[in-house]
């Protein structure tokens, strides 16, 4: 099912979660709202799963105006942070019940729900209640029966948040292969650009209500709309430098070429940011970073710089050694390296 | 917004129809009720007719010896119970809170009381007062002591309900102190004991501070309840003491409404307003206490978050 | 160090405590105390069982001499209905009860879960209307009942107790503490309200509503006083006022009186025995009410 969203606004008294939010979502998609917590990713998907209504805007399932529509008419799945399970009923008493609201005869909502227990793997504790469960199981029970009535819609509020690391990996790759086999657009909301990345068709990157930017999570990677998607996406983070743009060159804080060339924005002070990866060894350089420490990292390693009194990142061949303190000239490659303006963050190069 | 459908916005009422229809009823409207009959004058049971609107059912209420009398005792009761129960609670609740062995057959024991009709054990402590064959005059004559009239002469019976009553009142008081002790956190004690405070100096200068707002708290809700008192009368004596020695305010309530005929409805009703003001009284201190004991939890959690 | 206790309940579990004389004389104490909290009703139970001549005796005896005498106990079923004293005591349980719960489970999900205006402010007043005496609320009622042709019926025992502000306040507190999401997830499931909180909220409660159903029961089986005003005739007396009519009327035997009150104590001891813990928590917090 596509959904639209039309300049979306919601307010609470003065304070605006969500403003002017529009987006389209192609049928068949996972599709993640990533943030820092109060971006309004949350109350974005209130307003998709109805329990919130927008203040202003539009929200549109295929060509169905769905704004004021209350929930259980949506058909939509929901999976909560901490499950939401019923205490008291057991694993196959949970996934039947959106089905025995639906007054599904019960021959057969407990084949459907024992089908989906085995396409979520849980079909071995049936009855067992969900305190017996660990935090994965009862994951992967909550969206069993969010499924279980065949949604046009599974939304995902933050649903790994409350599981440990390794947990987290595994349950994200359980999600996505339940996600392609049931082909069920999917909204996945999280706070983690890592979880992001690895599991979206598209990641909706928002702040503080606005969105950010729309797109395939390498695009948003190697080419980002601000200096906010910039800084939020990748591990080590982005490298971040002042500059001032002089005659068309970046020149840092302390007067050294930064070598890259930027056209218009004579006298402009720009922030220099560059992924760790995109940092060259170049002995003949003009641009001298001072080496501080290194990790080894296997096949690479990773070397903390001073340059221009800001400490950055980059990730050199194991087979290059570098002192402390260490006079040592670097480059960037072609990408990977951005010019954003100081104060509004928009993107220049 | 979209406006919600009228059921919808009805919707709660329903749910709350049963309960609002019978808190009005047997609630709210008793206490307008009585409120207003307390400032009738000559008003008339059966035909609702009164001659006029004053404080002469008030006037009346304090000029009658039997209301002065009953305010007297009910005081004197308040005054030795509260105290009595309250420290002996103390002292107990502390033991209980202890890691102890038998804790069940404990529990059992002390809070039994709470669970059994105040009626029939109040039979069986007539029965142990019986000044001839009771166990408690036997058990005085065993120490040497002289036997007392407990049902009997005035004074004697005065005894008798305060025994009865702090017996009645220590379960409630007990579980209130052990409550406030189990909110008191260990590391206090764990410090108290690493610095060498023994036994008694860690309860005097550790437990009792810290349980101070609880014990004040119960000192409050007990004073609230044992100024209501007048069911122990009825085991005790069939009545308020012997001769109507021993009449208490809400006695004396129930005694105007129910024991005279015609009933009283009007000084029934000035009484119970007094005592309404003076259990508000007591309701609005416990507020008061509470208030500040969050108060002081309160910054005992700031303490906690600087270290 | 041998003197000192530990304080300290986490600790008392890792460390065993030596033997000292401060733990023995805490434990004296303690005795002292519960044969004191416990003797009324051993007296009360063994002086059923002692015929006219032993009751009399001086010094008393501790233990009754014929434990098997039930004589007491049938002249007590046979000169007063005790018998149906009881049935009248369970039907005024089971009439308070349900009607209570009813009231209750609707009223707290309502003030817990249901949007209204003014719900905070009506909440807070219901409170405060718990301090207001009972004895005050008697005098109405009583004329209440009369009007209503409901004197000496079994009804009156249970009208004016067909809601409770404290059990809702209780009930509230735990449907507060129900996570929203539950909520949520039934309401995207298409779960009504009235099926939400008979499905998913009257099962999780069961602890809490379990706790009021036995305080409720406590309170009406041991009611005295009302019943005593709002009946009159053999036919509908509960067992505390048929008790109460039973020593007024039927003379001042001690052993007799002993059995009638054991017929009454016995059911809510079991009771106790059985649900301990239940009872202790709910009470706890009948204490600390405003």
């Amino acid at each position: 099912m596509k959904i639209r969203l039309e300049n979306i606004v919601k307010r609470f008294r003065d304070n605006t979660a969500v403003d002017h939010f529009s987006a389209e979502i192609e049928s068949g998609e996972l599709v993640t709202l990533l943030g820092p917590s109060g971006c309004g990713k949350s109350t974005m998907l209130n307003m998709l799963s109805g329990i919130l209504y927008p203040t202003e805007g539009k929200i549109y399932f295929d060509e169905d105006d769905v704004t004021f529509v209350s929930s259980e008419k949506r058909g939509i799945g929901l999976v909560f942070q901490n499950y939401a399970l019923y205490p008291h009923m057991t694993v196959l008493e949970n996934i039947c019940f959106p089905l025995e609201i639906k007054k599904v005869p019960k021959a057969e909502r407990i084949e459907k729900a024992k089908k989906m227990a085995e396409l979520v793997h849980v079909d071995t504790m049936l009855n067992r209640k969900p305190g017996q469960l660990s935090g994965g199981q009862q994951q992967r029970v909550a969206i069993a029966r969010a499924l279980v009535k065949e949604p046009r819609l599974l939304l995902l509020d933050e649903p790994l948040s409350n599981l440990d690391a390794r947990l987290r990996i595994e349950m994200r790759e359980e999600i996505r292969r339940i996600q392609l086999e049931t082909g069920v657009t999917t909204i996945f909301v999280t706070h983690d650009q890592e979880e992001a990345m690895s599991i979206s068709d598209h990641i909706i990157l928002m702040k503080l209500g606005v969105l950010q930017q729309f797109d395939k999570p390498q695009y948003l990677y190697d080419q980002p709309a601000n200096c906010f998607v910039a800084d939020f996406l990748g591990n080590p983070p982005i490298n971040k430098v002042e500059a001032v743009v002089k005659n068309g060159k970046v020149i840092l804080a302390d007067g050294s070429d930064s070598g890259v060339r930027l056209e218009g924005h004579d006298d402009q002070k720009v922030w220099l940011s560059f992924r760790s990866e995109s940092v060259l060894y170049e002995p003949d350089s003009q641009l001298k970073a001072t080496a501080i420490m290194t990790s080894v990292m296997g096949k690479e390693k990773i070397t903390a710089f001073d340059l221009a009194g800001k400490e950055v990142r980059g990730y050199f061949d194991s087979s290059l050694d570098f002192e402390r303190g260490q006079e040592v000239g670097i480059g960037f490659k072609k990408t990977g390296v951005f010019v954003f303006d100081y104060e509004s963050g928009e993107r220049y190069l | 917004m979209i406006k919600r459908p009228f059921f919808e916005r009805i919707k709660p009422l329903l749910y709350l129809l049963p309960f609002i229809i019978s808190v009005v009823i047997f609630t709210l409207y008793p206490i307008v009720n009585v409120i207003r009959m307390s400032f009738l004058e000559g008003y008339k049971y059966l035909t609702g007719a009164y001659t006029g609107v004053g404080l002469e059912n008030y006037q009346k209420v304090f000029a009658d010896p039997y209301f002065r009398q009953a305010l007297g005792n009910t005081f004197k009761y308040v005054l030795c119970v509260v105290p009595i129960s309250t420290a002996i609670a103390v002292v107990l609740a502390n033991l209980l809170n202890q890691k102890i062995k038998f804790q069940a057959f404990f529990q059992t024991a002390y809070f039994l009381p709470m669970v059994t009709s105040s009626l029939a054990v109040g039979l069986a402590w007539r029965f142990m007062f019986n000044d001839k064959i009771g166990i408690l005059n036997y058990i005085l004559g065993l120490i040497g002591l002289e036997p007392v009239n407990w049902l009997g002469q005035s004074s004697g019976n005065f005894m008798a309900v305060v025994v009865f009553g702090i017996w009645s009142i220590l379960p409630n008081t007990i579980i209130l102190l052990l409550s406030g002790l189990q909110n008191i956190d260990p590391m206090y004690y764990t410090a108290a004991k690493v610095d060498g405070a023994k036994t008694l100096r860690i309860f005097f200068r550790i437990t009792v501070p810290l349980l101070a707002p609880t014990i004040m708290l119960v000192i409050i809700i007990n004073s609230i309840n044992t100024f209501k008192m007048y069911h122990e009368l009825f085991p005790l004596f069939s009545g308020p003491g012997v001769a109507y020695n021993l009449f208490t305010v809400v006695y004396y309530i129930y005694y105007e409404f129910r024991v005279l005929t015609p009933p009283k409805y009007g000084l029934a009703s000035a009484a119970a307003v007094m005592l309404l003001i003076t259990v508000f009284g007591f309701t609005m201190l416990q507020r008061a206490v509470q208030a500040w004991a969050r108060r002081e939890r309160g910054e005992d959690g700031k303490d906690k978050k600087r270290k | 160090m041998a003197k000192t206790r530990s304080v300290n309940n986490e600790e008392a579990q890792v460390n065993k405590e030596p033997f000292s004389f401060g733990r023995l004389l805490m434990y004296v104490v303690l005795i002292i105390g519960a044969v004191i909290m416990i003797f009324p009703f051993y007296w009360m139970i063994t002086g059923a069982f002692k015929s006219k001549i032993e009751v009399n005796l001086m010094p008393p005896t501790l233990f009754p001499q014929n434990p098997l005498n039930f004589e007491n106990f049938i002249y007590a079923f046979q000169t007063a209905p005790f018998g149906k004293y009881f049935v009248n005591s369970l039907l005024a349980l089971i009439g308070c009860i349900t009607t209570c719960s009813f009231t209750t489970i609707l009223a707290a999900f309502a003030f817990s879960r249901l949007r209204f205006p003014g719900r905070e402010l009506i909440f807070s007043l219901l409170l405060s209307l718990m301090m207001v005496p009972y004895e005050m609320i008697i005098i109405t009622n009583y004329r209440t009942i009369v009007q209503w042709g409901l004197h000496d019926k079994i009804w009156a025992l249970i009208l004016p107790f067909m809601s409770s502000i404290f059990y809702t306040y209780i009930l509230k507190g735990f449907f507060d503490s129900v996570p929203d999401s539950l909520y949520q997830a039934a309401k995207v499931d298409g779960c009504s309200d009235w099926k939400y909180l008979w499905r998913v909220m009257v099962p999780m409660a069961k602890s809490s509503l379990a706790t009021i159903i036995l305080l409720n029961s406590i309170a009406t089986w041991n009611s005295f006083l009302w019943p005593m005003i709002a009946t009159n005739s053999k036919d509908v007396r509960t067992l505390p006022f048929g008790l109460y009519a039973f020593m007024t009327e039927g003379g001042q035997r001690n052993e007799r009186m002993m059995a009638a009150a054991t017929i009454v104590v016995l059911p809510m001891i079991i009771i106790f025995l059985f649900a301990r813990k239940y009872i202790i928590s709910g009470m706890s917090r009948g204490g600390i009410k405003g």
